[in-house]
């Protein structure tokens, strides 16, 4: 099961640069949705990517997409080419993205973010509209419910807000 | 945020139209983030208690669980 308070707490130790985005960025606006992964948007520059290593690397990650799972050995410098990554490691599946379908790579989204805090630390967080943006983009049919239910939230924190 | 401010939204009410339960959704905008998120791991904890008890059902049947997840 995904230990998400043990992941997000070693990225953070780490330094790594992420946004919380898919399932759990749309559990945390409100909406009712169950997920076995965490889907971060990550900075896949050099730095980053080492400090991605630094954090994962004892939880035994492997390539979950790959039908053998071959363990992740890559370098700060191998792993910075990545466009997104599929893991599965001890603490639960983690997938990471370096661009986002109709919102662009990390550096784009950063001020498309909130800030929340969970198990005691700071996170960010991809705000409601752009992942409202984003699922749209996708066009998936499996997003269709969950759009709607974030449309529905943001109407109704708009309504909060306007009173 | 009172429950009649949801229902005359057009929003909730094409949620509604479609099926969900909005119920939960409510009672999760009355909850912070953190608190959202710790009851997401409190489900996601009781679905894999389920999985496993549906793993040993088969198991125990001779079925083939390969494909049980």
């Amino acid at each position: 099961m995904l230990d998400l308070e043990r992941i997000l707490k070693i990225l953070i130790k780490c330094k790594v640069e992420f946004i919380i985005i898919g399932g759990f960025a749309s559990i945390i606006h409100g909406a009712s949705y169950v997920t076995k992964d965490l889907d971060i948007c990550v900075n896949f520059s050099t730095e980053n990517a080492d400090r991605i290593l630094k954090a994962i690397t004892p939880y035994h990650p492997q390539h979950r997409m790959h039908p053998k799972g071959p363990p992740l050995d890559e370098t700060p410098e191998s792993l910075s080419k990545y466009k997104n990554i599929y893991l599965h490691t001890d603490l639960g599946e983690v997938d990471m993205q370096g661009e986002i379908t109709g919102l662009g790579k990390f550096e784009d989204l950063i001020n498309r973010t909130i800030e929340v805090e969970l198990y005691g630390k700071k996170c960010k967080v991809l705000d409601i509209d752009a992942l409202i943006t984003t699922k749209k983009a996708l066009g998936r049919p499996k997003d269709m419910q969950v759009i709607l239910q974030l449309e529905a939230i943001k109407q109704a924190i708009d309504e909060q807000n306007n009173q | 945020m009172k429950k009649k401010n949801y229902i005359k939204n057009s929003a909730w009410r094409k949620l509604e139209k479609y099926g969900v339960d909005t119920s939960i959704i409510r009672l999760n905008l009355e909850r912070t983030p953190h608190e959202r998120v710790v009851e997401h791991q409190k489900i996601l904890k009781f679905y894999s208690t389920l999985k496993a008890a549906g793993k040993k059902y088969y198991a125990g049947l001779g079925k083939n669980i390969k494909d049980f997840d």
